[in-house]
């Protein structure tokens, strides 16, 4: 395998994954995630040395603030009863007995900017440093908001709670 | 003397991502502070969630196009042809006293049917007052995403802006050689011009060719498999400088 094949290909996954935790939408991440690849295939000589992996994302996460940029005014962000397990994958979490259409409607309601770092961090498991690099912004702040956006998380999962359980009565 | 515990070693308790040395005095730290730990505790397992909620996805087979043999072998290929016709073309151009009015005066059939596809979408949407354009100015990264999976080309949008034409919208359009984008721009004086672009399978390569339709210009041309017309009710040779700068556009995506 040449370098470049050796250093790009094994972020797909994760690439495709992180793409999808912001569109939802298979076919429009994937078509993100291409456009992604082929700048990268097209530039990676002008990468001069820098991480892959951050590199990578970084040129991805910028796509996905554009392509939401150019969609939300419309309201195309796919509602949240189209998202079915097909589309995501698995039923709720076991452990926790978290319903995943809590835990994304929760993730919804994150300020962008705090929402970008979790995924980025709990979900795609980038090191502190790289999310700084990816996202744009210092370290501390990378801190800062990861911590801010747990907490807020937690609340919002707590507030949803209640009306699913009187729905129930 | 050791630093105070902060908001970034209590992050990094969640993630497990602290030095041996940190962690114990972390967990030495929220022994005295339970409801602190508990809300730590609550919001690790919710993490845990997260994860393992999006996690099937970077199991799914990757998609044929996303290797990067696939990738590099789109983004060399086309310059490769472009190299090959371009040797041709100046072979030709020796051997038969080549002039640019015997090369475009005759054109193949391949850019010949482009012009022809491009005055009669014109005549029908230029026309229009209504719905000209099916995805309007604003929507360009949309357009772009349709019409390029459609194409199974990478489209872009010209900025005519220095000839003088704004972007206007597109649309993906019916040919009798498969789909085509069609970009509207408006110009001075009500004036309207359009660019019709879809893969080539005749004259993947042509040189910048100029023809006109009744009262209806017309400068078309190919390059890397890909055809482009210009089209607009202004005589083609007008039009010619709008084409060159259609086409250094184009040119400057393919590379980049």
């Amino acid at each position: 395998m040449d370098p470049l094949t050796a250093a790009i290909e094994p972020l797909i996954p994760g690439l495709r994954r992180y793409a999808r935790s912001w569109l939802r939408d298979r076919a429009m991440a994937d078509d993100v995630v291409q456009d992604c690849l082929e700048r990268a295939v097209g530039r990676w000589r002008q990468r001069r040395g820098a991480e892959v992996r951050p590199w990578v994302y970084t040129i991805l996460h910028n796509l996905l603030v554009d392509h939401q940029r150019q969609h939300s005014r419309r309201g195309t962000a796919v509602p949240l009863h189209l998202v079915d397990d097909a589309t995501l994958g698995r039923p709720a979490d076991q452990d926790t007995g978290l319903h995943h259409r809590d835990l994304l409607r929760a993730l919804d309601a994150l300020p962008e900017e705090q929402r970008t770092v979790l995924l980025l961090v709990s979900v795609e498991g980038l090191p502190y440093a790289e999310v700084a690099a990816v996202v744009g912004v210092p370290l501390g702040t990378v801190m800062s908001r990861i911590f801010r956006a747990r907490d807020r998380l937690a609340t919002l999962l707590r507030e949803g709670e209640r009306p699913r359980l009187r729905s129930v009565q | 003397m050791t630093s105070p515990i902060g908001e970034d070693d209590l992050a990094a308790w969640i993630d497990g991502r602290l030095s041996p040395e940190r962690q114990r005095l972390v967990d030495a730290y929220l022994e005295g502070q339970p409801d602190l730990h508990a809300r730590l505790r609550e919001q690790a397992e919710q993490a845990r969630a997260l994860a393992s909620l999006f996690a099937p996805i970077a199991d799914e087979p990757i998609p044929a196009t996303m290797r990067v043999a696939a990738i590099r072998g789109r983004q060399r290929q086309p310059r490769w042809q472009f190299a090959i016709a371009a040797s041709l073309l100046l072979a030709v151009g020796f051997g038969g006293g080549w002039s640019s009015a015997k090369w475009s005066g005759e054109p193949r059939a391949g850019i010949a049917a482009l012009a022809n596809e491009a005055s009669d979408n014109f005549r029908v949407y230029a026309a229009d007052r209504i719905r000209p354009a099916e995805i309007g100015p604003d929507q360009r990264a949309m357009l772009i995403r349709w019409t390029s999976a459609r194409l199974g080309e990478r489209v872009t949008i010209p900025d005519l802006s220095t000839a003088g034409y704004r972007y206007g919208g597109g649309r993906l359009v019916a040919t009798p050689h498969g789909p085509a984008a069609l970009l509207l721009y408006d110009g001075p004086q009500a004036s309207k011009l359009a660019v019709l672009t879809r893969p080539m399978q005749i004259d993947k390569t042509a040189s910048m060719t100029s023809t006109s339709s009744g009262t209806m210009g017309r400068v078309t041309w190919a390059v890397d498999g890909i055809g482009y017309s210009v089209v607009g009710e202004r005589p083609a040779a007008e039009l010619h400088p709008i084409a060159d700068e259609v086409r250094r556009q184009a040119d400057a995506a393919l590379v980049s």
